[in-house]
């Protein structure tokens, strides 16, 4: 199918291509308690192809502008050659009617590709042995594993653009979802769900590990949901955030150091200024890392087929440089930096433990933590946090949490120690004032 | 109206998949598969970008098959369909080895019922996508785009995007041999504005079961979504607290879709994951309260013949005054539980499992006039813009985020605007507060579903205005 399409796209003069093919194989399970409910095999191979077109008119003051228009269309399996001729032929004719500002397709990589190859995992195989090393954690009394669902999935990328990228990789990434069921003595059986995902480069044992660490948190998670009480009013106190919402939390400075968000004008974010609003807050230090060991968006080259390194973005709190790919990269004049979402935030200067000396609401898990990437809203129910008045830790439920980014950035305290969530490597617990808090009245 | 075409793809794979079932049948005591074809486009304008793409994410063409045997199911996703005699035995041969890699303790179902049904619709739409030039297309839009722009100085950023997909999809077993065709489409209107530091964004959508129909539709409410952004440049928080709230259809359908739609999904049931199984028969809301799911219940987007599971369409009452009535299922999750399916058994994509999917759900319209809804408020918030929900059917938890509301003091609605708010609560106690419902009902499916953190599907939900008393944030 790829030859075909490439033999095809050679017969259409002055039209540019980018063309990815995904090969995938992904082998699942589905478990209710300790019973394999169904098992499932996934063999695939998907084409998505980008045609662009470059045309040239006069802008109101009569000044000669080049454009460049694109129409993306996925070519699946057995499409045939005529087809193919007829879905070229008509993308060729909208792209006419897509005016965008002028920009370039992503250049051939002068290094040598980065080749994974030494990773070769049977996808089955690591199904079977995260499995098996999941449910050992499944020996409590008043908890049990309710359900949960595998996902092993590789994926095998090429990209081709007509701009002489031609680059392959491979990924093995791993998604687990599960809950965990816990019988309190006066809530009855409770529930607290999580989802994972991982990807294999870190190696199956090490893997493994992290699956059990995650899984034996979730068992503690919800033998103290079982104990929680509703989450009283706590005025106004320094609240703790820890787990996985910190990657949301921070992935609001990632998205408005975004090109494309400038070159929109939704992000008010310029290079040599402060991200934040100042004051006595800790500062922030944003890395976008695409070879993450451990992440399941790690990659060697971004979507276009741009090779990637990392780029400090955000150091001291001051916006060193906007990310963004070739083409909203090329809107603003800057170097591309490919399109990467892996961000490691630098650690703060005080430990998690000195954070929780003083009075604190500390929110562990959320229904759905949210923030708007360009209002800066973020808000979310509370399933389970751990309420300190001074003298003892009661852990807490229901009510929410609602503020704006903006409120919170002069207060903002992140520890010293670090912690990963796929794509997120950073503090493992931070602090902020001006958040508001629901409580269960 | 006219008629959607069937898709030529699938016509000519079918005998193919028809041969691959009768050879897996010498293996297996029931097998059947499912083919789809949906072809979709995405245009979308701003201010500076424009772009046309493939469907949203909701284009896909491929095949499952599903083989069972012995208590256990087994599927098979795949997108390359063998074209001759050699190969389709080889990939026969290929299932029948992966299904036979069981391990470990099974969960048993029943050996499935395969019943005689032949049956093909083809849904109509006032304009067929393929009418339109992509010329046509985005011209209107960057009218819209334009017109947007003009209504305030503040705008920064205008975003006009139309989605539509063509739906086509064949089942086939023993005994069944189903066809559809149909089209969907949702539509966004989208305002962001900026004064000095501050940036708000709102949206206006708009989706049914229709074609290019939907961009005439997208001038109403144009210059009020730009308005109302404008004036969440001075919103304040929410200030936490239990309140009377009037909730829009649109919040209602939120509401309905996380409090008893999630709860409701049999395949919870099995894996004693809802709390509903308990209260089957019992009050769970107030008497003024009656609540359904299908994918026959109305025409809109999650509208359809048979499910991903060749299970015909059905309306199930959930609740009927405030009773707890039914839940709605796909196929495995039924016939675990001996109960019929209800046609509520949804995939992704043909790559994914089918679960218990929710369709079209909401509240049904009662007889109380919206006026007097808000009269009888003395102070409290009307909740117009949902943004999204989070379901909890073990803990009967329940989140919904809205971008604003208004205040109502005195039985008037204000100026004064909150920004964002976060409607949390037990969701009996929710629903039981519900005094009144108002005789409107209006649908909205430009989102879509996810159940849990992933497994999109589309769907719609929808309702009357009503009002209860709620814990925001």
């Amino acid at each position: 199918m790829l030859k075909l399409l490439l033999d095809t796209l050679k017969t259409f003069e002055g039209v540019e291509y980018l063309v990815s093919e995904t090969k995938v194989r992904r082998v699942e399970s589905f478990n209710i308690r300790q019973k394999s409910e169904m098992r499932r095999e996934v063999v695939t191979t998907d084409i998505a192809l980008t045609l662009y077109v470059d045309f040239c008119e006069n802008d109101e003051s009569g000044n000669q502008v080049n454009y460049r228009g694109s129409y993306s269309v996925d070519i699946h399996p057995g499409t045939s050659a005529e087809e193919l001729h007829e879905i070229i032929t008509q993308g060729v004719y909208a792209a006419g009617f897509v005016k965008n500002a002028y920009y370039p397709l992503a250049p051939a990589s002068t290094e040598p590709a980065v080749q994974n190859h030494s990773l070769d995992i049977n996808i089955s195989q690591a199904l079977e042995s995260l499995q098996v090393a999941f449910y050992e954690c499944d020996v409590h009394d008043k908890g049990h594993i309710s359900y949960s669902e595998f996902f092993i999935t590789q994926r095998d990328e090429r990209k081709i653009n007509s701009n002489g990228v031609d680059v392959v990789y491979t990924t093995y990434n791993a998604f687990v979802e599960t809950a965990v069921h816990w019988s309190g003595e006066n809530t009855g059986e409770i529930e607290v769900c999580e989802s994972y995902r991982f990807s294999l480069d870190m190696g199956i044992d090490a893997a493994k590990a992290i699956l059990k660490e995650r899984v034996n948190e979730l068992f503690l998670t919800a033998s103290k949901k079982a104990e929680a009480v509703p989450t009283p009013v706590v005025g106004n106190i320094n609240i703790l955030l820890s787990g996985e919402c910190l990657g949301t939390f921070f992935s609001y400075y990632r998205s408005l150091a975004n090109a494309r968000l400038v070159y929109q004008q939704l992000s008010t974010f310029k290079e040599g200024e402060n991200v934040q609003c100042g004051g006595q807050s800790d500062k922030i230090n944003l890395m976008l890392d695409p070879y993450m060991v451990g992440s399941t968006n790690s990659r060697p080259y971004d979507d276009d087929g741009l090779a990637l390194q990392n780029h400090n973005i955000i150091a001291d709190g001051k916006l060193l440089k906007y990310s963004g790919d070739t083409r909203f990269a090329s809107y603003l004049g800057i170097e591309p930096t490919g399109n990467i979402t892996n961000m490691h935030i630098t650690g703060g200067t005080v430990s998690g433990a000195d954070m929780r000396k003083a009075p604190y609401l500390e929110l562990v898990s959320f229904s759905d933590f949210q923030v708007h990437p360009i209002t800066g809203d973020f808000g979310s129910e509370i399933r389970l946090g751990f309420y300190y008045d001074g003298t003892t830790i009661v852990p807490v439920t229901g009510g929410s949490i609602s503020g704006n980014m903006a409120k919170v950035h002069d207060s903002l305290r992140m520890s010293k120690e670090e912690k990963q969530f796929n794509g997120y490597k950073g503090p493992a617990v931070i602090c902020i004032t001006g958040a508001s808090i629901s409580a269960v009245v | 109206m006219q008629k959607v075409p069937a898709s030529n793809f699938l016509q000519e794979k079918k005998p193919w998949l028809q041969k691959l079932v009768t050879m897996l049948e010498k293996e297996f005591t029931y097998v059947s598969a499912l083919g789809t074809d949906v072809m979709g486009k995405r245009y979308s304008v701003s201010n500076k970008v424009t772009s046309i793409s493939d469907g949203g994410g909701w284009s896909e063409r491929g095949f499952v098959v599903r083989v069972y045997k012995d208590g256990c199911y087994f599927e098979y996703s795949f997108n390359n369909m063998p074209e001759n005699t050699a190969e389709l035995e080889a990939l026969t041969i290929q299932i029948t080895e992966s299904a036979s890699k069981q391990s470990g303790t099974a969960f048993l179902y029943p050996q499935p019922v395969d019943e005689p049904l032949v049956q093909t619709y083809h849904g109509e739409v006032e304009e067929l996508p393929g009418n339109l030039g992509p010329d046509q297309i985005i011209a209107r839009m960057k009218n819209l785009n334009k017109k947007m722009r003009d209504v305030s100085p503040l705008v920064v950023e205008a975003s006009v995007s139309v989605s539509y997909a063509k739906t086509s999809k064949i089942f086939v077993s023993t005994k069944k041999d189903l066809e559809q065709h149909y089209y969907w489409a949702d539509a966004y209107l989208s305002s962001t504005v900026r004064r000095e530091k501050t940036t708000r964004s709102l949206h206006k959508s708009f989706s049914g079961m229709m074609g290019l129909e939907i961009l005439a539709l997208m001038d109403s409410g144009l210059e009020e979504v730009v308005q109302n952004a404008c004036k969440l440049l001075d919103a304040k928080p929410t200030p936490p607290g239990e309140y009377d709230v009037i909730c829009s259809p649109d919040a209602v359908g939120i509401i309905a879709h996380e409090a008893f739609g999630h709860g409701v999904e049999l395949d919870m049931f099995i894996k004693n994951r809802a709390n509903a199984k308990d209260y089957m028969g019992q009050p769970v809301a107030s008497p003024i309260v009656r609540m359904h799911d299908g994918a026959k219940a109305t025409r809109h987007v999650a509208s359809y013949l048979f499910d991903d599971e060749g299970n015909l369409a059905g309306d199930t009452t959930i609740i009927e005054n405030g009773i707890l009535k039914a839940g709605i299922s796909d196929a495995l999750s039924a016939a675990a539980l001996g109960l019929s399916p209800t046609g509520n058994g949804r995939r992704q994509a043909y790559s994914n499992k089918a679960y218990s999917r929710m369709t079209n759900t909401f509240i049904s319209p009662g007889t109380d006039k919206l006026e007097d809804m808000i009269k009888s408020v003395k102070h409290g918030y009307l909740i117009e813009d949902a943004a999204s929900g989070m379901e909890d059917p073990k803990d009967w938890g329940i989140q919904c985020m809205f971008t604003c509301a208004r205040e109502i003091i005195d039985g008037k609605i204000t100026d004064n605007w909150v920004a964002p708010v976060v409607m949390t609560g037990y969701v009996p106690d929710l629903l039981k507060a519900i005094t009144m419902v108002s005789d409107d009902f209006e649908f909205s499916g430009a989102g879509g579903c996810g159940k849990g953190y992933k497994e999109w599907v589309k769907v719609s939900c929808g309702g009357p205005y009503i009002k209860t008393r709620a814990r925001l944030g």
